[in-house]
């Protein structure tokens, strides 16, 4: 058992370099802390930071719930940057490096550090409604295509990262990872936790010695503390000559030990049910809504072809809005003719559900707005639609 | 057993291959036929063709644009004759208008302008048709038109263009007196202060020419600034400093502007995606 995780880390890098790199996924879309980023303009605007997908609110959810049962142990048996970093210290240790330990005063004024980062990125990235982090962000550099969004200091951030996991034990994720201080909070209330049985301990500090994120786990009775990985290095080193004096499991009211496989069926059980959910309930990830919500309300689902991202459905909301195409009568003859737009942005095909008001437009209309230019009086200017809907070509004039 | 269906599906493979060729060697053909005759103001004839362009190569972005944004003028002239609604009539001439200046129909334009300017009878109508008038050549008209306009009527542009005009009818002196008049408002616009700039190049001020060029480059949005330095290589009042290295120079001036290539605002400017972004994203004429 006391590889299992290792298992568990090379299992799930594979998979996702297999999906980056084979299937072609968009690592983005599956990244928690996308989640974070682009909860502030979910909530205010209803729609998600450019190039993030509903499927960062569904993987953010199951992390957190792995981090109230397991606490961080997504960062010690999933998280890329994590497993990498991790496999360079232990190389180091293995070539003669010895990985250098911060004083516990230095390691907790360092630990702040996430903090500080994670305010940083969500100040700018709430403000500007952009991936400000992305340029860089190292688990980017490492696991995307290298396409020619990366940049320089994204792979500037990763190198440094990656050389300072040879010389101190795991310090990205200790120090500077903001989605650990995401974590950390609820981490504190995480059920499971290592036990320490006062009477059989001998008090060796191996327990300590081996702890990635160096908790004196000689010194507790029970670790509560966030930052623990669940990694059980702790209860393998724990000397077992004379009697266990380390345990893994819930609070002791609740029961007794869990078993190390608990970790990897609770990951996997989340995992899969965050994927499942972004495929059975696949809400918009752009949502606009309109004037009143009229009597009659006709909807018209689209396949369109150039909604790649928010910026482009920012877009097409001024396509649909555009003041040259209907004839409403009455006094709201400035309206659109559409209610509420929803649309799932995608970088091949995306899906866009129009509803509209039957009495004020019909779906060639909508259609036609969405793909004819567009004369902008404000600006003086054409707009050239860059989007093609599926069976849908500009009929010749008279039609 | 298997060679037998190598020749015909190798002859196949040649067979598509040749009509695609083919086809794709018609659509270009045709996509020229429409950019000449939307080049002579024969509308139905581009039209025509640019919807052969379309047809013979769907997935071509910038044939289908072509087709859609020529449908729409044609549209828009044969519905400007008879529209009522004055609101709807002004945004259906500026609307051909744009259009026309960006393909230099200057015949069009004239004819257009004529009819804006007697229905608003308004600075920037006047404005507009005097900046079709000069690059026609037609400069006593131009002059003409601008001085018709009433003193409270005027505006920095049409005292500007009046000068510009007066230069060309030999009548510098006046313009100097004009470009020493006419002050900026500190929130010019780039049309403006280019207008302003070629004013003073063409009574011999280069050094303020190319200060206000070089602002006005700044402040014009990126997606509008090759339409502004490509006017300004051929325009006849920089021809005395297009050759200066100061000119050449100023013709490298970048946009201070953000400006997004998707939503047309500046809220993408930083956005880190805006690399894998398809190149005819929000296009604009």
């Amino acid at each position: 058992m006391k590889h299992a995780r290792r298992i568990f880390q090379a299992g799930s890098l594979a998979f996702t370099l297999w999906a980056v790199f084979v299937l072609g996924s968009n690592a983005e879309r599956w990244c928690p802390f996308g989640g974070v980023e682009a909860v502030y303009t979910y909530a205010t605007e209803g729609n998600l930071v450019c190039s993030l997908g509903i499927s960062n609110f569904y993987i953010l959810g199951a992390v957190i719930l792995t981090v109230l049962l397991l606490r961080r142990a997504f960062c010690g048996y999933a998280c890329p940057i994590g497993t990498i970093s991790e496999w360079l210290g232990a190389l180091a240790s293995r070539s003669g490096l010895r990985a250098r330990r911060a004083s516990p005063k230095l390691d907790r004024i360092l630990s702040l550090g996430k903090y500080l980062v994670l305010a940083a990125i969500l100040a700018a990235t709430w403000q500007l409604g952009e991936l400000v982090f992305r340029g860089y962000c190292p688990a980017y550099a490492l696991l995307s295509r290298h396409g020619p969004d990366i940049t320089f200091r994204a792979y500037v951030v990763a190198g440094g990262i990656l050389v300072a996991s040879l010389l101190v034990t795991i310090p990205f994720c200790r120090w500077l990872c903001p989605l650990a201080a995401v974590f950390n909070p609820f981490s504190r209330f995480g059920l499971g936790r290592i036990k320490r049985d006062e009477a059989a301990c001998l008090r060796c500090g191996r327990c300590a010695e081996s702890c990635p994120m160096a908790i004196p786990v000689d010194q507790l009775p029970q670790v509560t503390v966030s930052r623990c990985l669940s990694c059980l290095n702790c209860i393998y080193v724990c000397p077992k000559d004379k009697q266990q004096a380390l345990f893994w499991g819930p609070p002791n009211r609740l029961g007794r030990a869990w078993p190390p496989a608990t970790v990897a069926v609770v990951l996997l059980l989340c995992g899969g049910a965050a994927v499942a959910a972004a495929y059975l309930a696949p809400m918009p990830s752009y949502v606009k809504s309109r004037g009143i919500r009229p009597d009659q309300i006709a909807v018209v689902e689209l396949r369109i072809q150039g909604l790649t991202c928010r910026g482009r459905a920012s877009l097409l909301v001024s396509f649909l809005e555009r003041d040259d195409m209907y004839r409403i009568p009455g006094p709201s003859a400035d309206a659109p003719g559409y209610y509420r737009l929803e649309a799932w942005p995608d970088p091949n095909k995306a899906v866009l559900r129009v509803s509209f008001d039957p009495k004020a437009a019909d779906k060639e209309v909508i259609t036609r707005a969405i793909v004819e230019p567009y004369y902008d009086m404000s600006q003086n200017r054409w707009w050239m639609s860059p989007f093609l809907i599926d069976d849908y070509s500009i009929p010749t004039l008279g039609q | 057993m298997q060679t037998k269906w190598i020749i015909p599906a190798l002859l196949a493979i040649t067979v598509a291959s040749l009509s695609t060729v083919a086809q794709a060697g018609t659509a270009a053909e045709s996509f020229a036929e429409g950019e000449k005759s939307l080049a002579k103001g024969e509308f139905d004839r581009a039209l025509q063709s640019f919807a052969a362009a379309t047809r013979a190569e769907k997935g071509n972005q910038e044939y289908a644009q072509h087709h859609a944004i020529v449908r729409r003028v044609v549209d828009l002239r044969g519905r400007l004759e008879t529209e009522k609604n004055p609101q709807r009539w002004e945004y259906m001439a500026r609307a051909l208008r744009a259009f026309y200046v960006n393909e230099r129909i200057y015949s069009e334009m004239l004819k257009l302008d004529q009819v804006i300017h007697k229905r608003l009878n308004s600075a920037e109508s006047a404005a507009m048709l005097a900046e079709t008038q000069l690059a026609m050549d037609q400069n006593l008209d131009a002059a003409r038109t601008l001085s018709a306009l009433e003193s409270d009527k005027t505006t920095e542009t049409t005292r500007l263009l009046l000068g510009i005009a007066q230069t060309r009818n030999g009548k510098t002196e006046e313009a100097k007196r004009i470009a020493e008049q006419v002050h900026l408002p500190k929130d010019a616009d780039s049309s403006l202060m280019y207008t302003a700039a070629r004013l003073h190049a063409a009574v011999g001020d280069s050094g303020k020419a190319t200060m206000l060029l070089k602002a006005c480059f700044e402040n014009t949005l990126p997606s509008l600034l090759d339409g502004f330095k490509s006017h300004a290589k051929t325009c006849p009042e920089f021809a005395g400093i297009a050759t200066t290295p100061e000119f050449l120079a100023v013709l490298k001036t970048e946009s201070k502007l953000p400006e997004s290539k998707c939503s047309g605002g500046s809220s993408c400017a930083g956005c880190p995606m805006r690399g894998q972004c398809p190149k005819s994203l929000g296009n604009s004429k």
